[in-house]
């Protein structure tokens, strides 16, 4: 009777306050079979240790979810894509536009800085390639035809496969000069070896990207309107499904559209590539790559990563766009031409394209008038406007042909230090 | 100047002398005697610790007294194994023959290294009473820790399915 009574006596646990439980679990158990058991002991042990392990779970990973019947088969995709994910970005650390070098800053391959001479395009690619498997895994509906694996895990990550985001910080880490163009971070897929400088991802075949500086997506050579332009702070998800050939993005943590790469051009042409992330870099800004290694911005629910992969895709054609090969034939020889013997800030300007005798074509209202400073040399010629290639071309030449008479070089467009621009001629030679 | 002992008045209402390195140990006592520089030296009151397990606090104290402070830089450089068990073996002598005790005065150990943000004397006791619970069967647990059983059958058809429970689990 006395040794029963002692063996009941009191729950010891009851006095220990449930933080100190969790840290018990989590800093000195964590075997699974101990926790297992310790989950069959009674329901505070139960919730213990339930709760501990979401806990680690989403300091970890972000959202977790219990493990359920229902999202079992979560488990086996997100374990495959954590152990097959890319891990950083491979990138060119120096190169020249203009005939002055850039160079490109990274410590762990998934933060980045430019230094230098901003202007030319240069593209930073993953180690590995999206895995197709993992999203099919998670994707593969109905989930409750799998049967209970011996998974000994109680929770889950929940996260989206085959996604990564990036972002634009508000940081500027070292000393730029822009020659040309405005601040552009291109996001999106492309192969192994696109191009590392020279060109922007989506300006090729094979590859796809949202560019910040117009918003628009960007597929194999043709853009079209797609979203709005990215600023220093924006967080850009961009995810592959490519089971069903979508590409969807987000923005800060919220779901932004969806490319079908069925549609039109495919982006395969009929051959097996693996999708590798790229991001196409044009800024003074730093910014940040994190493939799940940090909790992302977007954190979606079971139902609502199923229904981001049935949402029908809010942009879907190519077939009426724009093309720009030619832009970036012609641009890399502009390129070309002028990196030799290219004057260094400050400039001694010869003259300012103010007057519509050098400037003739005419832009619509929403990108400006190109009389104006705030119509660039470069987003006039390569994007902002739609005129025609030919119009584009007529306006560089008589620009050119301008500054040559004038025995100057050019033409340039340069910070007015107020958030405006100009451009002209200046003169030439080595500084 | 400050005096080389600390008075505290334990729950029990009994005033205990402890050195003051002993009582630096301590976060608790070193921040409460940071915050009363200068004031009278009165015994501070730890209304949440027992005289018995006071002094179990500063026997430990005593010999770690020269145990090098925790250093937040090995944390750091070790951040990946955070997520790791911690090494479950206890390996001074002195501190097996510490935690040899009764349950009951363990957990009211622990519950004053918490109180006293003593860390050292707080992880020994976290990982002794893990390592009671490991390798154990939820039957022995319960009898070791006397703890009900309070689940119902459908809580444990609930487990063993997420688990995949095996034959050993009850």
């Amino acid at each position: 009777m006395d040794a029963l009574t002692s063996a009941i006596e009191i729950n010891l646990f009851d006095s220990l306050p449930t933080e100190l439980l969790y840290y018990i679990v989590i800093q000195h158990i964590k075997e699974e079979n101990d926790v297992r058991r310790l989950t069959c002991v009674c329901r505070r042990w139960r919730d213990v240790c339930i709760n501990s392990y979401r806990s680690l779970c989403e300091a970890k990973w972000g959202t977790c979810l219990q493990l359920s019947e229902d999202i079992i088969d979560w488990s086996t995709a997100l374990r495959y894509e954590v152990s097959h994910r890319p891990t950083s970005m491979q990138w060119l650390e120096t190169g020249s536009s203009f005939g002055r070098k850039w160079y490109l800053h990274s410590e762990d391959g998934l933060s980045f800085h430019l230094e230098g001479i901003l202007g030319g395009d240069r593209t930073i690619i993953a180690d590995r390639p999206f895995d197709s498997r993992s999203f099919s895994y998670a994707f593969g509906l109905p989930l409750e035809a799998t049967t209970v694996s011996s998974s000994t895990e109680t929770l889950l990550a929940l996260r989206p496969p085959n996604y990564y985001e990036v972002t634009i910080t508000s940081n500027k880490k070292a000393e730029t000069m822009r020659q040309r163009g405005t601040n552009c971070v291109a996001i999106g897929f492309a192969y192994k070896d696109f191009p590392r400088e020279k060109v922007m991802p989506g300006w090729l075949q094979k590859s796809l990207a949202w560019h910040g500086d117009d918003g628009k997506i960007f597929l194999n050579g043709l853009s079209n309107s797609f979203g709005r332009q990215l600023i220093p702070g924006d967080t850009v998800g961009c995810g592959l499904n490519d089971k069903e050939l979508l590409i969807y993005y987000t923005v800060n943590g919220k779901p932004s559209g969806v490319v079908n790469l069925d549609d039109g051009e495919t982006f395969f042409n009929g051959e097996a590539e693996p999708f590798y992330p790229v991001v196409g870099l044009d800024t003074e800004y730093e910014i940040q790559v994190n493939f799940g290694n940090r909790p992302f911005l977007w954190n979606p629910t079971a139902s609502d990563l199923r229904d981001e992969a049935r949402r029908p895709p809010c942009y879907v054609s190519y077939r009426n766009a724009a093309p720009i090969l030619f832009a970036i034939v012609f641009c890399l020889a502009v390129h070309a031409d002028i990196s030799e013997d290219f004057p260094q800030p400050p400039y001694n300007v010869v003259e300012t394209f103010t007057s519509g005798e050098i400037t003739s074509i005419t832009c619509p209202a929403d990108c400006g008038n190109p009389d104006s400073r705030h119509c660039l040399w470069n987003a006039d010629i390569q994007n902002t406007c739609s005129a025609t290639y030919a119009e584009k071309r007529s306006v560089e030449e008589k620009r050119q042909g301008r500054c040559q008479q004038l025995g100057a070089c050019g033409p340039v467009c340069w910070s007015d230090g107020q958030g405006g621009y100009a451009c002209g001629c200046v003169s030439c030679g080595k500084k | 100047m400050a005096s080389e002992s600390i008075s505290v008045t334990t729950s029990d209402d009994q005033t205990i002398q402890l050195s003051r390195k002993h009582a630096q140990m301590s976060q608790t006592i070193n921040s409460m005697l940071e915050d009363s520089v200068g004031a009278d030296q009165e015994a501070i009151p730890l209304p949440n610790v027992s005289s018995e397990v006071l002094k179990k606090v500063i026997d430990w104290c005593t010999h770690h007294e020269n145990d090098p402070a925790p250093v937040e830089k090995v944390k750091k450089l070790n951040k990946k194994r955070e997520y790791k068990a911690k090494n479950s073996t206890i390996s001074d002598e002195w501190d097996k023959n510490f935690v040899n005790a009764e349950l009951r005065v363990i957990v009211d150990i622990l519950l004053a290294a918490n109180y006293l943000d003593v860390k050292g004397l707080f992880e020994l006791m976290c990982k002794h009473i893990a390592n009671e619970l490991k390798g154990k069967t939820p039957d022995q647990i319960r009898e070791r820790f006397g703890i009900q059983d309070d689940l119902t059958e459908e809580d444990k058809a609930a487990m063993r399915k997420a688990w995949g429970a095996t034959k050993n689990d009850s």
